[in-house]
């Protein structure tokens, strides 16, 4: 046993021919490798740092707050390095592509490269825990992160989600958007990005996860060699937010030069079990109720195209997690009122007569092999893995569970989470449209 | 892996990698149509009705449902232009046969030709042999609604926009979605008549990637194709223009925040030309890299832009910049695009950075065997328009070959031909961001 381990699991799926290993490493990071034959090894070293966390409780529990974007920011600045050579530019010299992303609840930064994996993974896990700002480097991106913000505010699809998430949460942090604001980031120092990085940025709140060319020993070995710190335990906690069952405001609306009205049709779940059990077997219902309502097989949505009203195929799901839990379905439509009020309907057609079975059982394979076909990517599989992880659940187990999905369980929370009072629409209209009346602003 | 090839008919072809791999399979059946301002639009509605109904599945819904019984099978729509073509047709995704349940005994495989089978040649008509009207229409207000949603994503909108300024009045010029005015001039007559007469003329090339026997899915295929036709379009020879004497300059006005600036090039470098891989070596040193000269310069230390990028579009022989900036910055920006283009014609990259390039592109060509859409994307283009059979592992012989000296060469072919300036103005007004 090597002592740098606190603990180590082989999970699998033999069904699926899948296996990985899951390790707890001394220093407090958790480690999965996945190793698969293929020519690319991916990997994601993910800090538990995201939009969400612009409050949060210091470790004395003082409630804390930083310029909304700060996360973002600090995934900007954080492949500089102290010998003024880009962690990009290293990574490039190894053959490697490097990304980062921030989202809602993490930070993640990546590689996937064919060649040199192990210097890649040290590369990795030194530039992620060796922070380095300056006046001079801080100030320069604020111009690039600023045109990022003007750039997606120029689409209609990231403002028509922005304006219902805020219309659906009043106090949860979730309602922000990630990169901030050009009058938010103006507040971003190097001081404020080193206090972020000594309270987040520890092996305790990280995971490294790798698929591909590569082995648990090998990894280990790098982590033993960059990680040498002893466990230091996390030096924040979560804030919690007593949300309403109920949404803020039921509309959302704004004016775009859009030709058609573009839609959002969010639906807010408080009722978030602490039992990771529960939230899986939860995710496993809504996702087959979201494909069962509003995939083009449905008759819902099958007729409002046929009959003219929405683009074809919309853009819908469900995640859950432990501190937020959200359902979306997003298109294109001349009249969103009319297409709202008819999903309004069909819901409570539902909820009387019955979820037709055949359709229950259609979505059941959906979702199968949705499941079985993110396998053929490692950056898929990183990913999933990561996101059933960080929730407290494992992923290949999730066959399993979707397979044991009852008829009523689905039906329960066919009742128990879509109601009106916890839906909203946004919408983007076009300019010209702007004199319609009758919408209340979220 | 060079891919086996069937010849179904003499108009269709079948190009298959056999692999247990992957756990899906991966096949696209594609009319190889000459690009055409008034054709491919019509073409493109008619595939938007092909997909509304058929006689074994009359709706959306019924088209939908047996595929999604395929365990989530799916058939997307592909439509592109390679060159002065237009490549239009289905891709059907499927799970392997392996990792279906047990006692499962369809084949997702068999049953999704069919369903392609029906889109192609059995579309519900009515009682006088039209596509139906009704269906048409509706299409017609669908794609005009598309056309008029392009400025929705403006980076793609400016993109679109410089190739019609770069191309006006040429095939390559040709939109595939056409104008609004356009489209809704189209019949059900027109459509009915193109639909027959391109399945009597199109090149149809199918390309599968999966583990079943190619000859399996070559028997499949020859039973969809058995009155295929047998006198054909020729290929569409893709034309290679020279650069205009004066570069265009086109600036249009749009109510958003950020600009987007578009710079077209001629190369003449197409994947058949001996400096094609030197040419992309020289794309990832100049803008298709987060090392590139355009990246590292015009956002990196001068703050100018999000994104910076050029792209090397080798079917058309041009090259192309994007960037999206602050309405403000167009005249530095285009100015720093510009010097950093001569910088790489005037003097040879030295031998750190030349080996970054070269180390991107192995990169990205080694995983070129990743995945069944990797494999095809790969392959489709060599093989159909150059019949090529260079393997991703011969070409990364050739990128390890490059030299600065190739590279400079290969720069110097570029040459500008249209800037064209989508002009965001709303950009000097603050954003309504909640902070």
């Amino acid at each position: 046993m090597n002592h740098n381990i606190i603990s180590r699991t082989v999970h699998k799926n033999t069904r699926l021919g899948e296996r990985y290993t899951e390790i707890l490493h001394a220093s407090g990071l958790k480690i999965f490798v996945y190793p698969k034959k293929c020519s690319s090894t991916y990997a994601i070293l993910q800090v538990g740092l995201g939009s969400m966390d612009a409050e949060y409780l210091d470790a004395q529990g003082n409630a804390c707050t930083m310029p909304l974007g700060t996360a973002h920011y600090l995934e900007h600045k954080m492949f500089e390095n102290a010998d003024g050579v880009n962690s990009d530019l290293r990574f490039s010299a190894l053959g490697a592509e490097c990304n980062a992303f921030t989202s809602y609840d993490r930070t993640a930064y990546l590689f996937n490269t064919t060649s040199n994996v192990n210097a890649c993974l040290r590369e990795l896990l030194r530039f992620v825990t060796h922070p380095y700002f300056t006046e001079e480097s801080v100030e320069r991106e604020r111009g690039i992160i600023a045109e990022e913000i003007r750039g997606a505010a120029d689409h209609p699809w990231e403002r028509a989600y922005a304006q219902m998430i805020k219309a659906m949460y009043a106090q949860h942090t979730v309602r922000y958007e990630i990169a901030g604001s050009e009058q938010s980031i103006a507040q971003v120092t190097p001081e404020l990005l080193y206090a972020c990085t000594n309270t987040f940025y520890l092996p305790s709140n990280m995971s490294l996860a790798v698929c591909g060319n590569v082995t648990p020993a090998q990894v280990l070995r790098i982590v033993n060699e960059q990680l040498t710190s002893a466990y230091q335990k996390p030096l924040f906690a979560h804030k919690q937010f007593s949300e309403s069952a109920c949404v803020q405001s039921t509309r959302a609306v704004s004016y775009m030069p859009v030709p058609k009205p573009v839609f959002y049709i969010g639906l807010k779940d408080v009722d978030i079990s602490a039992d990771p059990a529960e939230r899986i077997l939860k995710d496993a219902c809504m996702t087959l109720l979201f494909e069962l309502i509003f995939s083009m097989s449905g008759k819902l949505c099958s007729d409002l195209y046929e009959q003219g009203h929405i683009s074809y195929g919309m853009y819908y799901g469900y995640s859950i997690n432990e501190r937020v839990a959200t359902g979306t379905a997003a298109g294109e439509a001349h009249d969103p009122e009319a297409v709202y009020a008819a999903v309004l309907a069909y819901i409570e057609k539902l909820k009387q007569e019955g979820i037709p079975k055949e359709d229950f059982e259609r979505c059941k394979r959906v979702e199968y092999g949705n499941f079985v076909a993110e396998f053929d990517s490692p950056e898929n599989i990183v990913n999933m893995l990561l996101s059933f992880a960080d929730d407290g659940s494992e992923m290949l187990s999730y066959p399993s569970v979707m397979q044991n999905v009852t008829y009523e369980q689905c039906s329960a929370y066919l009742h128990q989470c879509f109601n009106e009072k916890s839906m909203c629409l946004s919408v983007v209209y076009p300019e010209d449209g702007q004199n319609q009346g009758g919408h209340d602003h979220g | 892996m060079i891919p086996t090839l069937y010849n179904i008919t003499p108009a269709v072809n079948l190009r298959a990698i056999q692999t247990d791999r992957f756990k899906n399979a991966q096949l696209s059946v594609s009319l190889i149509l000459p690009a055409d301002q008034e054709l491919s639009p019509l073409t493109t509605l008619l595939f938007s009705v092909l997909r509304r109904g058929t006689e074994q599945y009359p709706t959306i819904k019924e088209l939908n449902l047996v595929l999604d019984m395929l365990y989530g099978a799916s058939i997307s729509y592909r439509n592109t232009f390679f060159g002065d073509s237009q490549v239009i047709g289905f891709v059907l995704e499927t799970l392997g046969k392996r990792y279906l349940p047990d006692g499962e005994q369809t084949d997702p495989l068999k049953v999704g030709i069919g369903v392609i089978e029906q889109m192609l040649f059995h579309p519900l008509l009515d009682e006088n042999g039209f596509l139906r009207a009704d269906a048409v229409q509706s299409e017609i207000e669908n794609t005009c609604d598309d056309i008029r949603a392009q400025i929705n994503d403006t980076r793609s909108y400016a993109r679109m926009r410089l190739r019609e300024c770069m191309f006006q009045g040429q095939p390559y010029g040709a939109s595939l979605v056409g104008k609004v005015e356009q489209v809704q001039g189209f019949t059900p007559l027109m459509l009915t008549e193109h639909w027959k007469r391109i399945l009597q003329s199109a090149r149809i090339e199918c390309f599968y990637v999966g583990s079943d026997d190619p000859a399996y899915v070559a028997s499949l295929l020859k039973n969809v194709f058995l009155d295929a036709p047998t006198s054909l379009l020729p290929m569409q020879d893709t034309t290679i223009p020279s650069p205009r004497a004066q570069v265009q300059y086109v600036d249009e006005d749009l109510a958003v925040a950020q600009g987007k600036l578009e710079i077209g090039f001629y190369t003449g470098i197409t994947p058949d030309h001996p400096d094609a891989v030197a040419q992309s070596v020289f794309n990832e040193l100049f803008g298709g890299s987060s090392v590139s000269r355009l990246f590292l310069n015009l956002r990196e230390k001068k703050s100018l832009c999000y994104h910076c990028y050029s792209s090397a579009v080798a079917h058309k022989g041009i090259m192309t910049v994007s960037c999206g900036i602050h309405p403000d910055n167009r005249e530095i920006a285009e100015r720093e695009i510009f010097a950093e283009l001569t910088r790489l014609q005037q003097k040879a990259v030295g031998k750190a950075e030349l080996k970054m390039a070269q180390r991107s592109l192995i990169n990205a060509l080694r995983q070129c065997s990743d995945s069944p859409a990797a494999l095809q994307s790969y392959w489709f283009g060599r093989q159909v328009f150059y019949g090529s059979t260079l393997t991703p592992e011969r070409c990364i012989e050739r990128v390890k070959a490059v030299t600065a000296q190739d590279v400079m060469r290969a720069s110097r072919a570029v040459v500008p031909d249209t800037v064209y300036f989508l002009n965001g103005t709303l950009g000097g007004e603050e954003g309504d961001d909640e902070s």
